[in-house]
C-alpha cells in the first residue's frame, strides 16, 4: 500500500520533456490555473496559448534537477496572467471597465442567484486584486482552486509550514480589504 | 465585546460565501480543455494584438499619468519566466520566518490596521476587524504540531509518531485553523498504519473540507474502500474521479484498474490501464502501473 498519497504528480524524471508531452499532461492544469489567477474564464484560451509559447521559447533552457516542471510551469503561468492583468486593468481605464462573462460550474440557479453570484465573484477578485502578489496567488490556489497546504507548497517552492503562516496572513488582510470595500459588514 | 465578535463572524461569513462564489467558476478542464496544441510563435494576429497593446499602454500612459488608479501591482518577487526557479526555502523556526509587512491598501474609516505579523504573534491582542483569530501564541503552536506531524508522516515515516501529534493538535486545537490539514494527515498516518478502516472513519469525521477538494477525498475514498476489498463500493468512486485529471485522476485510474485486479476481471483491469497509460505514460504512479501490467501479462497498448 501506498504510503502517502501522491501530490501534484510531476513525474520525477531527468530529461526534458518533449512540448507534446508536456501540452498533453500539463495543459488541463495550467487552464485551471490561468483562470481562476485571472478571474476571467473567456480570457483562458489565449492564457493557455501565451504559457505554451513561453514554454516552447524555454523548454530547452528548464533544468529537471533544479525545479519541478510544475512548479516552473506554474511560475510562467503566473507571469503570463500577471502581464495579462496589467493589459486588462489598462483597458478598462481607457475604455471602461469590462465585466469578465463568466461561467458557472453547476446548473440549476435562478437568474436572479446568477446575478447574485456573479456580483460576488467580481467581489472576490476585486478583493483579491488589492492584495499584494503573493497573497493573491495563495488564496487562489488554497480557496479557489482547492489546494492542500502541501500542494501549494510543492507548487510555490516553499515549505508547508511557511505556506500556513502566510496563508492565515493572507486570510486577515483578505478580511481587512474586503472591510474597507463592505464596511458595513461591522456595523 | 460581543458586538464585535458578531461583526467579525460577518466578516469571515462574507469571506467564506465570496470564496465559495469563486470556487463555483468554471474552470478550463471542466470544459474539456485542451482545445488546440500550441501554435508556432509569432503570427499576423499577435503582432497586431501587441502593437495594438503598446499604442493603448503608450496612450493610456499619457492620459492617466496624473490621474490617481488603482493601487499599482507590488513589487515582484525575483522570480522571472526566463529563469524560472525555485525561491530559496525561508528559515524553519517561528516565528522568525513570519512576513512583517503591513497590509497594503487603505481601511475603511474605523477599521484599525493589524499589527505587524511579528508583534501580533509575540504580545498584541487580536485586532476586532480580524475575525477568526487565533490567541497569540496558538498559531505557532498548530503550525509546530502539524508540521511535526507531517514530518514524522513523511520523512521519518513513523506514522505512529505522527498520529499522536495529530491527536494532541485536534485535542488541543478542536476546530482549528488547519483543521482540514490534520484531518487528512490523520487519513493519510492510518492509512500508512495499514489500517483502511480507521483512515474511512477519519475520512467520514472530516467535515470542512472545501467544495474545490472534494474530488481528492472521493478518491482517497475509493482507494480506502479497494483497499478494503470492497470493491463493488470503490469503483463507482474512482470512476467518477477519473474523469477530475491531474493527479486525482491519476489515481483513480490506476485504483479502478487495481479494483478490477482484486475482483479478478482481468480483461477490465486491462481497460481502466490502457487508459492510464494513454493519460499519464510518465505520471508519477506509471512505476505502479507497469508493476500491474506485468501482473496481468500482455502488452502495453503501443506494443
Amino acid at each position: 500500500m501506498r504510503s502517502a498519497a501522491p501530490v501534484l504528480g510531476a513525474p520525477a524524471s531527468t530529461e526534458v520533456p518533449s512540448l507534446a508531452e508536456v501540452y498533453r499532461l500539463h495543459a488541463p492544469a495550467v487552464a485551471r490555473w490561468a483562470t481562476r489567477l485571472s478571474g476571467r474564464s473567456q480570457d483562458t484560451g489565449d492564457l493557455v496559448q501565451d504559457v505554451f509559447l513561453v514554454v516552447q521559447r524555454r523548454l530547452s533552457s528548464f533544468r529537471p534537477g533544479q525545479a519541478s516542471l510544475t512548479t516552473w510551469l506554474f511560475l510562467i503561468t503566473e507571469n503570463v496572467v500577471r502581464n495579462h492583468r496589467r493589459r486588462t486593468r489598462l483597458r478598462g481605464w481607457i475604455f471602461g471597465d469590462r465585466p469578465p462573462a463568466l461561467e458557472r460550474a453547476d446548473e440549476g440557479r435562478t437568474p436572479a442567484e446568477h446575478l447574485e453570484w456573479q456580483r460576488d465573484v467580481r467581489r472576490v477578485y476585486q478583493v483579491l486584486d488589492r492584495l499584494r502578489e503573493s497573497d493573491r496567488t495563495l488564496l487562489v490556489l488554497f480557496e479557489l482552486e482547492g489546494y492542500s497546504g502541501q500542494q501549494a507548497a510543492e507548487l510555490l517552492g516553499l515549505k508547508p509550514e511557511t505556506i500556513w503562516v502566510r496563508l492565515h496572513r493572507a486570510r486577515q488582510r483578505f478580511h481587512d480589504q474586503l472591510v474597507a470595500l463592505e464596511p458595513e459588514l461591522l456595523r | 465585546m460581543k458586538e464585535t465578535e458578531l461583526d467579525s463572524s460577518k466578516v469571515a461569513e462574507r469571506s467564506r460565501a465570496l470564496f465559495a462564489a469563486g470556487r463555483a467558476v468554471q474552470v478550463g478542464s471542466d470544459r474539456g480543455f485542451p482545445p488546440t496544441p500550441p501554435p508556432s510563435r509569432g503570427g499576423p494576429r499577435r503582432a497586431l494584438t501587441g502593437g495594438a497593446l503598446g499604442t493603448l499602454a503608450l496612450v493610456g500612459w499619457l492620459l492617466l499619468r496624473d490621474r490617481p488608479v488603482a493601487p499599482p501591482p507590488p513589487p515582484t518577487p525575483s522570480r522571472s519566466m526566463s529563469a524560472p526557479r525555485v525561491d530559496p526555502p525561508p528559515p524553519t523556526a517561528l516565528p522568525t520566518e513570519l512576513p512583517t509587512e503591513l497590509p497594503t491598501g487603505s481601511l475603511a474609516p474605523g477599521v484599525t490596521r493589524r499589527p505587524a505579523a511579528r508583534r501580533q504573534l509575540a504580545d498584541a491582542p487580536a485586532s476586532p476587524s480580524l475575525p477568526d483569530a487565533p490567541q497569540p501564541g496558538t498559531l505557532e503552536e498548530q503550525v509546530r504540531l502539524l508540521s511535526s506531524a507531517l514530518h514524522a508522516l513523511r520523512v521519518e515515516h513513523d506514522a505512529a509518531k505522527a498520529l499522536g501529534l495529530l491527536r494532541e493538535s485536534d485535542a488541543r486545537f478542536p476546530g482549528g485553523e488547519f483543521q482540514t490539514e490534520v484531518g487528512l494527515a490523520t487519513v493519510e498516518s492510518h492509512r500508512a498504519l495499514g489500517d483502511p478502516d480507521e483512515a474511512l472513519r477519519a475520512l467520514e469525521r472530516l467535515t470542512s473540507v472545501p467544495p474545490a477538494r472534494q474530488p481528492e477525498l472521493t478518491v482517497l475514498r475509493g482507494e480506502l474502500l479497494a483497499a478494503m476489498k470492497r470493491c463493488g463500493e470503490a469503483l463507482p468512486l474512482l470512476e467518477s474521479a477519473a474523469s477530475a485529471g491531474g493527479t486525482v485522476g491519476e489515481r483513480a485510474l490506476l485504483g479502478a484498474a487495481g479494483c478490477e485486479e482484486t475482483r479478478g476481471d482481468e480483461a477490465r483491469a486491462r481497460v481502466w490501464l490502457d487508459r492510464y497509460e494513454r493519460t499519464y505514460s510518465s505520471g508519477a504512479l506509471s512505476g505502479q502501473a507497469r508493476a500491474l501490467r506485468e501482473r496481468l501479462g500482455g502488452g502495453s497498448p503501443g506494443e
